[in-house]
């Protein structure tokens, strides 16, 4: 019996997740997504050496967010912290031999998650201040983290953005939909809801541009 | 173990029905309108079955007409009721199933002023509220009989009562408790009612509606005036027979059938006691027999339903991670009846079918708890 659409290994970390648990007191923790969007992650880990020497995750999510939580602690674990910033989503989606387009932003939240730990354990015990310069190429990685479920691509690369402007605080974009596009909402509410954590970003306007 | 707990999506047709559908679509091919024999006699197996379903439901022959399902069903209702009178106020309730409720979002987008009713937390519509809404510019109720997620019974017969003050005829989508519990339009003063074969162990892609006769309905597709000009489109008499004998039997076996699906439902209950921080959905007495809407709290449902499945076991769930599902991904019903967050997202569905044994709700039970253990163990979330 299996849910026909994942892949082996996905159903195998589904059921048996490695690394799962917390840490006491950990290096670096966080945690992204929010369980009232249907899904969230937190990774704890340690350092020692300058590589990962544990980690940890606990998922409120569907089984492909359980599943790629499970793959990026096991592609961290033993790696240097400059090896495990490099780690993308592409690389836990190959690891599990793929996920149908409309699951990939569940694992995208995962490396987010490793991520946001890392940068956690940079600032807390490197004590390494992350001065970030907000800018258009700063929004468009941002928004890189969106994807659109249809294709499985994120909306940059989808081609979707038309137009960017950052300014004043803001951003300006334009995106376009076929008329008839289901995913519409699903699209600018996460837009809205990437967008939003951004510090330097005070209001976002979006035009839509059906076809 | 396979079990099957996902009766409200649809059902697997009767063993009886099964066997006879394939005898009659083997015997009995013809096309109604043709004027030869074999057309005659289909003809009069589907003049059979208006009569025998007409009786089912306390209804008259002539106000039977056969759909391709309930969505279409709902459409014809509606849309065929509204071409028939210039009034422009349209009532609904926050929960009806989409065939009702995107059909009112166009309605409202062609300049009807359509109101929807509240619900209380059981799920119950607002009479108050209905009461308040109902004028002389009123063309249409449609409220649902039950409730396809949580089960709850709508008051009906008030609702027929209420718009009786302004003459305004009331529809019901009927589809989920058709063959569940006893219907009689009569004693609820209904003017229109849908129904959907799939949904009591008949075939897919078979229907069908009540109009009351001295209801004022338009056809909404043009063709060869087949079903007195209301629904063209050769009829399909295997469907139709079968879907007469489906919901024949489901009468037949219906006191049976709850009795089961009320021990069933409360094994399950005994084990959900085991199982902290869940809520049971719907209203605790008027509900139809068999489905229970079950949150539980600090548990991704679409989690929890895709390890049930990994398992054998095929229920539905309220929600799907937000890029999921086509169109909204957080169930309209559960939000209507005002539950938090926590517990939409930890929702599932199980409605049961005549095939269901103690044996595969103790597989369910014990597989449930397990499950709801080990996610719980995963998750982590301050709410």
């Amino acid at each position: 019996m299996a849910v026909i659409k994942y892949t082996e290994k996905v159903i195998e970390h589904f059921k048996n997740p490695r690394n799962v648990g917390e840490i006491e007191n950990p290096d670096g923790k966080a945690t992204v997504g929010s369980p009232a969007c249907g899904d969230q992650v937190s990774v704890f880990l340690n350092v020692e050496d300058g590589k990962i020497s544990d980690i940890k995750f606990l998922s409120y999510g569907c089984a492909s967010n359980i599943a790629t939580g499970s793959i990026v602690t096991e592609l961290s674990k033993g790696k240097t912290v400059e090896q495990a910033k490099a780690l993308t989503w592409k690389d836990a989606l190959e690891e599990l031999g793929g996920l149908p387009p409309v699951k990939v932003h569940c694992s995208i939240l995962a490396i987010d998650g490793l991520r946001a730990a890392i940068h956690d354990y940079e600032e807390k015990v490197l004590g390494i201040k992350h001065e970030r310069i907000i800018d258009e190429s700063y929004i468009i990685e941002e928004l890189k983290h969106v994807i659109y479920p249809k294709t499985g691509e994120n909306i940059i690369d989808a081609k979707l953005v038309k137009y960017l402007k950052y300014e004043d605080k803001e951003v300006y974009m334009e995106i376009s939909f076929d008329e008839t596009d289901v995913y519409k909402q699903n699209v600018l509410e996460e837009i809205n809801e990437h967008l939003g954590e951004i510090k330097g970003v005070e209001k976002v306007d979006i035009k839509v541009v059906e076809y | 173990m396979r079990v099957y707990l996902d009766n409200s999506a649809t059902t697997p047709l009767h063993p009886e029905v099964l066997e006879f559908m394939c005898e009659f679509n083997k015997n009995h091919f013809g096309n109604a309108s043709s004027l030869h024999y074999i057309g005659l006699e289909a003809k009069d197996y589907l003049e059979n079955s208006r009569k025998k379903i007409a009786e089912m439901i306390n209804a008259e022959p002539e106000e039977i007409y056969f759909t391709s399902g309930g969505t279409e069903a709902d459409n014809l209702c509606i849309l065929g009721i509204l071409k028939s009178t210039l009034r422009k106020r349209i009532i609904t309730s926050s929960i009806e199933h989409e065939a009702v409720l995107e059909t009112f979002m166009h309605l409202k987008d062609e300049g009807y002023e359509v109101i929807i009713l509240d619900v209380d937390e059981n799920g119950v519509i607002d009479l108050d509220m209905l009461e308040e809404s109902v004028n002389k510019d009123t063309a249409l109720i449609s409220v649902m009989f039950a409730n396809n997620e949580i089960g709850t019974i709508q008051p009906l017969e008030k609702i027929c009562e209420i718009a009786s003050k302004f003459d305004i005829p009331v529809h019901t989508d009927a589809v989920q408790a058709m063959g569940k519990i006893k219907i009689d339009v009569r004693e609820l003063g209904i003017n229109a009612l849908s129904a959907s074969a799939h949904k009591f162990f008949g075939p897919k892609g078979v229907g069908f509606v009540f109009i009351e006769k001295a209801t004022k309905i338009e056809n909404i597709v043009y063709g060869g005036g087949h079903e007195k000009g209301l629904r063209s489109g050769t009829e399909n008499v295997p469907g139709i027979a079968t879907m007469e004998k489906a919901l024949e039997i489901c009468i037949d076996e219906m006191v049976e059938h709850n009795r089961k699906y009320d021990l069933l439902s409360s094994q399950i209950k005994k084990c959900l006691e085991k199982i902290e921080d869940y809520k049971l959905n719907g209203h605790p007495v008027k509900r139809i027999p068999g489905t229970m809407s079950i949150s539980f709290k600090n548990i991704n449902g679409e989690a929890l339903m895709e390890m049930l499945s990994l398992k054998g076991i095929a229920i539905s769930t309220a929600s799907a991670c937000h890029s999921h599902s086509e169109g909204e991904s957080v169930s309209h019903v559960l939000k209507s009846i005002g539950l938090s967050d926590e517990y939409i997202y930890g929702t599932i569905r199980i409605t049961m079918g005549i095939e269901n044994t103690e044996e595969e709700i103790k597989y369910f039970t014990d597989t449930l708890e397990e499950c709801v253990r080990t996610l719980r163990g995963l998750n982590y979330s301050d709410w």
